[in-house]
């Protein structure tokens, strides 16, 4: 593994997105960076500039008000990016299901790579979904960079 | 030498003589070519004396001290009609203090002969002034041909415009005190006419004003004339530094340190030109006049008058306490005006209020009068007329094509203007940063203010330099990063091309890159101080760095650095299509209105105005007790 | 002459390759004492390097070219001042070539044309503002102490600066948190308030630029610290060399930065202008006035 995808393991820079919902599993994400569950051992720092950021948390179901936002702030977040669905609202629509007003589960507007069930959702499994974004990251660069150089073999 | 003065203003005539506009466009780009090309003789003459006594005029000889008096006369009557016709009574009262004096010095005074020096001189001071006047003169020359393309009362404009441009060379060589006074209120009548081009209340307002303030500071100049005819027995100034002094009869209830007395009116004259605090309202109303005006007489060359005379007199007041005391008042007038600058959002105000703030510095180094001190000056008075005149151009571009003069409309003015919206940021980096000419200027400036031999009152000067020169990098910092305030899916349109007001533009831009590559060349040849002050300030020149004893600094190498630093990201630097995106605006992709901070509660003029102008009358009124004490 | 060559270039330049690698390890273990001290593990010390690479491999989101022009402009001009200091060049230089890479990072700010750029760019001049007097006059009086602007006449005076300019000292203690970032004046990043400020439109391999100017900026303010005590201390008998006690000004400069911004919360604009001000000027008027009064200038 190289330098720069251990790197890339280390330091995982998350933006914290809440798009409607509850907050219960906002709230469970913010007791991941206090002592008692400690995100930052493992370099998360929760900024909350997209372009800054490789993780993007996503919480609650998209709301309809939300939806280009979410997809701007998706747009903003530089290349390779992981989104993570937490909590079930996120996932599945949860207990609004059924519901006006929101889209349903993110995965309808954004390519979501790890979801992360609960209601609330638990900061250790928060912390899980985390540390199984780490190498989707690196399996994304590895993508890209293929992609690229395909292109650039298949344009010559 | 004498097609510097006389040339122009006959060019000045024949334009306004001359119907229609293509023609006059002509004249005037031949009276500029014509500068330019004098002056370059002028400088490669090198520095001489010249006596003339009277000019020869098919045959005649007409002396020309009598046309002098003459004309001094009708200048003063026309003041006092044009006092008369706007019921400006200040003017009116002034011109009667001054033709007092005048009167009483031309027919009343016991004047000794003087024989053996030159009416006019060219030593190297001279001749760097008269480069600037004359080199900006032609540039400006160009570019108000395109900037007063459509106005009205043209040919007047051209023709105050050539004559001030004569009478500016003039008074840059004239040693005789009183043909400086004839010539400096000549420049009073310039300005006052072309203030109030438009004709309308607001400009026959701020003429007036500019009118009685510097008509205070002719009074004060011949009042000091006439001081010094008495006291010296002769009004050349090459002459006095060798002449012991006395005190004239009517004077001799002081003490007799008042010998400093006339050398302190001719510095408060020098004041009000210069319009430091508490004069500085003229200048700030003047902003209403054209803007080629304003870069011409009220940036690089009128408002150099007040220095140069400082800087002249800088020598005969070495160590005195008149001189801490003008070093005190040019820092003040630094700092505070710096401050003001701070709160305004008119381009034109925020460049007057900076230009105030840089002649305090001027100021301010010749009253700290060490070799040092006067280098700095010099060097600060070439550097900082480039620049501003420069900037004062890029913004009257701006007015006419875009009509507005507020800083908070030309926010992202790169796509609409590209060439002068990035002049303008080359413009307002260089008078601020590194390796450029304000700044080492500025850097001599401090290395003079922390070289005091005694502990006095020039120690508060330190507080007004560091404090003056951290809140001009405010204001700059702030308008540059204004005009480059782009939107990221913004296309630039291609502008129209105006060329003869974007030539001289162009030309100035090259023209601050140029001066900052020579200056060690510029200090070691055309800055020569007299000898009372022990250095030469090309021996400040070592190889391609300034060296002083207490510190040293290469501005040719760190212009190639910084040229370096910017362009090799310029070049380097490529922004694919694909990855622009829209900026933060917590993802709504909404476009701010930006603005503000500007602190005008705090700072703002009618706050601070109502301070800073009594302590400023206070410090005049201490100028002139300094100088009995 | 070949080994003095040697010695007043060559150390220099090693300062400079390894001064991002010190400033990098130094911000890893005040992240880490952090931690410590919130009862928390941290992250590793190593983990400005992994944030710097983990920048560097990521692709590029942009918003127009200037400002990354004068980000770029702001590195090299960082590594510019800190290569005067170390080489021993003009003080004033120095000091007014930092101040110009703020000044590019403020029109960097301003370029991006985002709000929160705006508001950082303007808060960054505010604590210019602040910090640029208090730290010129304190160049003043080092002038005055040894007499020349030039950094090699503080290695060459007689005594070391800090027992003339103690309160100085003071004085720039007090201003380091506003160049360090740190509480309680990191009022430009202020990042619950105003998202990273001037930095906010960054990303990717311009991001590590400007994370990595960090690392050398508080090598340079540290250094400048340092400078306060370069000569030997002879003490019981053997003798601490200058740069040991050079090293430890630094170490308590660095200390001291860590306990004010664990021990302090953000302050406001004015609020900082005020107490820096009022502070600073009252603790470098007692320090000129000592000097005056002991008779230690040099015209």
């Amino acid at each position: 593994m190289s330098l720069t995808e251990l790197a890339r393991k280390k330091s995982p820079w998350v933006i914290h997105v809440g798009s409607g919902g509850c907050n219960g599993c906002d709230l469970e994400i913010l007791a991941c960076l206090t002592p008692r569950y400690d995100a930052s051992r493992f370099g998360v720092v929760s900024t909350g500039n997209p372009k800054h950021a490789d993780i993007m948390l996503v919480v609650g179901p998209v709301t309809l008000k939300y939806k280009e936002i979410i997809k701007n702030l998706y747009d903003q977040m530089p290349d390779p990016k992981v989104v993570i669905a937490v909590g079930t609202c996120a996932s599945t629509g949860g207990i609004y299901q059924g519901c006006y007003g929101h889209c349903g589960s993110v995965d309808r507007v954004l390519p979501v790579d790890v979801y992360v069930p609960g209601c609330n959702v638990r900061p250790e499994a928060v912390i899980d979904g985390l540390v199984l974004a780490l190498d989707i990251l690196n399996e994304k660069e590895r993508k890209i960079l293929e992609d690229k150089r395909s292109k650039a073999k298949g344009a010559a | 030498m004498l097609l510097m003065t006389i040339v122009p203003a006959l060019f000045g005539v024949v334009c306004y003589l001359v119907p229609g506009y293509e023609i006059k466009k002509y004249v005037v780009i031949l009276c500029a070519i014509v500068l330019t090309v004098a002056s370059l003789l002028v400088l490669s003459g090198g520095s001489q004396q010249l006596t003339v006594e009277s000019i020869g005029l098919a045959g005649l000889s007409v002396p020309l001290s009598p046309i002098i008096l003459v004309l001094d006369y009708l200048l003063l009557l026309a003041f006092l009609w044009y006092g008369i016709k706007d019921k400006e009574y200040k003017a009116v009262l002034l011109v009667i203090l001054q033709l007092i004096p005048l009167t009483y010095f031309e027919f009343f005074m016991p004047k000794a002969a003087h024989a053996g020096a030159g009416t006019f001189v060219l030593d190297q001071l001279a001749i760097v002034m008269c480069l600037i006047v004359s080199i900006i003169g032609s540039l400006i020359l160009i570019y108000s041909i395109g900037y007063m393309k459509e106005e009205k009362h043209v040919s007047s404009f051209f023709l105050v415009m050539m004559v001030f441009l004569g009478d500016m060379n003039a008074l840059m060589f004239a040693n005789d005190l009183v043909w400086l006074f004839f010539f400096w209120e000549v420049t009073t009548l310039c300005s006052f006419l072309l203030i109030r081009h438009y004709r309308d209340d607001v400009s026959i307002e701020a003429s007036d004003r500019a009118l009685w303030m510097n008509l205070l500071g002719g009074v004060a100049l011949i009042c000091g004339i006439v001081l010094i005819e008495s006291s010296y027995g002769t009004t050349f100034l090459s002459e006095l530094a060798n002449l012991k002094a006395g005190l004239p009869g009517f004077l001799s209830f002081l003490p007799a340190a008042a010998v400093a007395l006339p050398f302190a009116l001719l510095a408060f004259g020098a004041f009000t030109k210069s319009a430091l605090i508490p004069f500085n309202s003229w200048l700030t109303g003047a902003m209403v006049a054209p803007t080629p005006v304003s870069a011409l007489l009220h940036s690089s060359t009128m408002v150099n008058a007040g220095v140069y005379l400082l800087i002249r007199l800088a020598p005969l007041i070495i160590g005195t306490f008149l001189s801490t005391m003008i070093a005190v008042i040019g820092g003040f007038s630094f700092m505070f005006c710096a401050l003001l600058a701070l709160s305004q959002t008119d381009s034109k105000r925020i460049l007057a209020y900076s230009t105030i703030s840089y002649l305090g510095l001027i100021a301010m180094c010749t009253g700290i009068n060490t070799g040092l001190a006067l280098t700095a000056a010099v060097a600060l008075l070439v550097f900082h007329a480039v620049s501003k005149g420069l900037l004062f151009l890029c913004v009257g571009e701006v007015q006419h094509d875009t009509g507005a003069r507020d800083i908070e409309s030309m926010e992202g003015l790169v796509t609409r203007m590209p060439l002068v919206a990035y002049i303008m940021v080359i413009g307002l980096i260089s008078l601020m940063a590194p390796p450029f000419g304000v700044f080492v200027g500025k850097w001599l400036a401090f290395q003079s203010v922390s070289t005091f031999t005694s502990i006095s009152l020039s120690l508060i000067d330190i507080f007004f330099i560091i404090f003056g020169s951290i809140f001009s990098v405010f204001y700059y910092s702030r308008w540059a990063g204004k005009l480059l305030a782009t939107k990221p899916f913004s296309e630039g349109k291609p502008a129209h091309h105006e060329w003869y007001m974007e030539l001289p533009l162009i030309v100035l831009v090259l023209g601050v890159f140029v001066t900052v590559a020579l200056t060690t060349f510029f200090f070691s040849n055309l800055i020569n101080l007299p000898p009372v002050y022990g250095t030469e300030p090309s021996k400040l020149v070592m190889g391609w760095s300034i060296q002083s004893a207490i510190g040293g600094f290469s501005p040719l190498g760190f212009l190639v650095i910084f040229l370096i630093i910017i362009l090799v990201p310029v070049l380097v630097i490529r922004v694919p299509k694909t990855a622009v995106t829209h900026t933060y605006a917590c993802g709504t992709g909404e476009e701010p209105e930006l603005g503000g901070g500007y602190f005008q509660s705090m700072i703002g003029e009618s706050v601070l105005l109502k301070y800073l102008d009594p302590i400023g009358i206070l410090l005049m009124v201490a100028l002139l007790v300094a100088a009995v004490i | 002459m070949a080994d003095n060559m040697l010695v007043t270039y060559g150390v220099p330049l090693v300062l400079l390759i390894l001064s991002p690698f010190i400033g990098g390890i130094l911000i890893g273990i005040d992240r880490k004492v952090t931690a410590r001290l919130q009862n928390r593990a941290g992250p590793p010390i190593v983990q400005p390097f992994y944030d710097v690479l983990k920048l560097f491999g990521k692709e590029d989101k942009i918003v127009n070219k200037t400002y990354l022009v004068f980000g770029s402009a702001y590195f090299l001009t960082v590594i510019l001042s800190l290569g005067l200091l170390l080489f021993r060049y003009d003080l004033l230089i120095t000091t007014f070539t930092f101040g110009l890479s703020f000044i590019f990072l403020v029109l960097a700010g301003y370029s991006t044309r985002s709000q929160f750029g705006y508001v950082g760019a303007t808060r960054e001049l505010m604590q210019m503002l602040t910090y640029e007097p208090i730290l010129l006059f304190t160049v003043f009086l080092v002038r005055l102490v040894t007499g020349s602007f030039e950094i090699n006449s503080i290695y060459n005076a007689a005594q070391p600066l800090l027992f003339a300019l103690p309160l100085a000292l003071l004085a720039i203690f007090v201003i380091l948190p506003i160049k360090a970032r740190k509480s309680p004046f990191d009022i430009a990043e202020a990042h619950q308030e105003i998202a990273q400020g001037p930095e906010t439109e960054y990303s990717g391999k311009f991001l590590g630029l400007l994370y990595l100017t960090h690392f050398f900026e508080l090598f340079f303010i540290l250094w400048f610290v340092g400078l306060f005590y370069v000569k030997d201390l002879p003490v019981a008998g053997f003798v601490i060399p200058g740069i040991a006690m050079q090293v430890l000004l630094m170490l308590i400069a660095y200390v001291f930065l860590i306990v004010v911004d664990n021990a302090t919360a953000r302050l406001r604009v004015d609020q900082m202008l005020k107490q820096v001000f009022i502070l600073g000027m009252i603790l470098l008027i007692l320090n000129l006035a000592y000097i005056i009064v002991t008779g230690r200038w040099i015209a």
